[in-house]
C-alpha cells in the first residue's frame, strides 16, 4: 500500500474511533441549571426552552446536540438536573425564539473541557423581545455601509459558570453584530432587512467618498420600518 | 455395598448443626422499594433483583462472607436525573452473620454487610457511565433446611446507598443517599 494509502486508512480509523465514542459522560456528577427568566421588565416568562447541549462527534457529522433540557414554568422558573461531560465543552442553549411574542436566544460555552461546577445558576435573567425591522434609505449613489445591532441569536463564551448572572456586563461586546453591505441607488431607496432586538440600539456607518457618516437609531417596542433620507 | 449406601442415605437426611469451616452458597430473587425522598424512589421503577452470597461459618452461630447483588431499572422520569436511559445496580461487599437455632429445620440469620455499588447508567449518545456508592445493609433471613445440605429462605432487609455522586447543596438530600427495602426469597446449599 502506498503513503497515501496508509494515511487515508488511519484517517479512518481515527473518524471510526472517534465516532463509536461520540461523548463522555461524566461519572459522579450532575449538574443543576436552574433560575428565572424575566422579560425587560421584569415579567416572567413561560415555556422558555433551556438546554445543556455538547458536541457531538459521529461518523459522518458533528453538531451540538442535547444533554439535558427544560422548560419554565408560569413563574418564569427553571430547574432541571443535566448530565455533564468530561471531556468535553457544554453550552447552554436559552431558546425564546419559539415563543410568541419572540424573545432573544443565547448559546452561552464553556471552551474548557472539563469543570468542576455543579451548578448553572441564570439568577433573573432577562431577555429582550425579538424585532424585525426595514431600513428604508433614500440613496443618490451606491453606498457602502456597515450596520453594528444587537442580534437576536447570540453565543458567548464563559469560562467562569459563578459569574453567568453577569453575562450582559461581562460579554456586551459579544451581543453585538456587524453587518456590511452596499445601498443600491437604482430606483432611489434601498431596504435593509434585519432581525435585532427591541429598546436596543443600531448603529449605520455609511462610507461617502468625502468621508464616513453614522446615523444611530434607536429601534423601540411600536415601530417596524425606519426610513433614513440622506 | 449395601453398608455404604445406608450410611450415605443417613447422613443427607440427618441435621448436624453448623460448625466451623462450614461454607454456604445462597442464591436468591429480591423485590426492592425504594423508601425516602431520593432520586431512586422519585424517577424509577424498580425491577426484581438477584443476588448471591457464600458464606463461611467461624463457630456453630456465626458466619461471614461475600455478596452479590444485581438490580435492573425503569427509567420513569428522565428529567429528574437528567435523561438517563437506562440503570442497572450493581453491588459487592462482605457481610457477617449470626445465627439464631429455632429447631433443627428452622433458623433465623441475623445479618450486616458493607460494599460498594455502582450504578452503571446507559446514556442517550450510547456511552455509558457510572455513580458509584459506599452500601451499607442489615436484616434477618428465615431459612427452613430441608436436609443436611439444602433450604430455602425468605428474609428482609434495609439498604443505604450512600452515594459519591458531586451535586451542589441543593441537590444534597435528592441524590445523596439511596434507601431501599428489600424482600428476598431464595435457596441454600451448604458443604459438609
Amino acid at each position: 500500500m502506498s503513503r497515501i494509502g496508509y494515511f487515508f486508512a488511519l484517517c479512518l480509523l481515527a473518524l471510526l474511533v472517534r465516532s463509536c465514542t461520540p461523548v463522555s459522560v461524566a461519572d459522579n456528577k450532575r449538574i443543576l441549571v436552574q433560575g428565572r427568566i424575566v422579560g425587560e421588565n421584569g415579567e416572567p416568562l413561560e415555556n422558555i426552552k433551556i438546554r445543556t447541549t455538547t458536541n457531538v462527534w459521529r461518523f459522518l457529522n458533528s453538531g451540538l446536540e442535547t444533554i439535558s433540557e427544560g422548560a419554565t414554568n408560569e413563574n418564569g422558573e427553571i430547574s432541571f438536573v443535566s448530565l455533564d461531560v468530561d471531556s468535553g465543552k457544554i453550552c447552554l442553549e436559552i431558546s425564546g425564539n419559539s415563543n410568541s411574542p419572540q424573545y432573544q436566544s443565547f448559546i452561552i460555552c464553556d471552551p474548557a473541557y472539563s469543570r468542576k461546577n455543579t451548578k448553572f445558576d441564570l439568577g433573573d435573567f432577562k431577555l429582550k423581545k425579538v424585532a424585525d425591522i426595514m431600513i428604508i434609505a433614500s440613496v443618490q449613489q451606491d453606498l457602502g455601509f456597515s450596520l453594528k445591532y444587537q442580534n437576536a441569536n447570540s453565543t458567548l463564551e464563559i469560562d467562569n459558570w459563578d459569574l453567568l448572572t453577569e453575562y450582559d456586563m461581562l460579554t456586551l461586546e459579544d451581543n453585538y453584530s456587524e453587518l456590511f453591505g452596499t445601498l443600491e441607488a437604482q430606483y432611489g431607496k434601498d431596504t435593509i432587512y434585519l432581525r435585532t432586538l427591541q429598546n436596543s440600539n443600531i448603529s449605520l456607518q455609511l462610507g461617502y467618498p468625502e468621508g464616513e457618516q453614522i446615523y444611530d437609531l434607536e429601534i423601540n417596542a411600536e415601530d417596524t420600518v425606519y426610513e433614513i433620507e440622506l | 455395598m449395601p453398608v455404604s449406601l445406608f450410611s450415605q442415605e443417613e447422613d443427607s437426611t440427618s441435621f448436624k448443626p453448623n460448625h466451623f469451616n462450614r461454607i454456604q452458597f445462597d442464591l436468591g430473587l429480591n423485590k426492592s422499594i425504594p423508601l425516602g425522598d431520593s432520586f431512586l424512589k422519585d424517577a424509577y421503577d424498580l425491577n426484581f433483583g438477584t443476588d448471591f452470597s457464600a458464606d463461611f461459618y467461624l463457630s456453630r452461630n456465626w458466619y461471614v462472607g461475600s455478596k452479590f447483588g444485581f438490580l435492573r431499572t425503569e427509567v420513569t422520569k428522565p428529567e429528574k436525573i437528567g435523561d438517563i436511559k437506562a440503570t442497572s445496580i450493581f453491588t459487592i461487599g462482605f457481610q457477617g452473620g449470626y445465627v439464631y437455632e429455632f429447631n433443627e429445620r428452622f433458623q433465623l440469620d441475623l445479618i450486616a454487610g458493607i460494599g460498594y455499588s455502582s450504578y452503571n447508567h446507559d446514556s442517550k449518545f450510547g456511552t455509558n457511565f457510572h455513580d458509584s456508592a459506599t452500601t451499607f445493609w442489615v436484616g434477618p433471613k428465615l431459612n427452613y433446611r430441608v436436609n443436611n445440605f439444602f433450604g430455602f429462605y425468605g428474609g428482609i432487609d434495609f439498604r443505604n446507598d450512600a452515594m459519591k455522586t458531586s451535586v451542589p447543596a441543593e441537590l444534597e438530600d435528592y441524590f445523596g443517599n439511596a434507601q431501599l427495602l428489600s424482600l428476598n426469597v431464595g435457596v441454600r446449599f451448604i458443604t459438609h
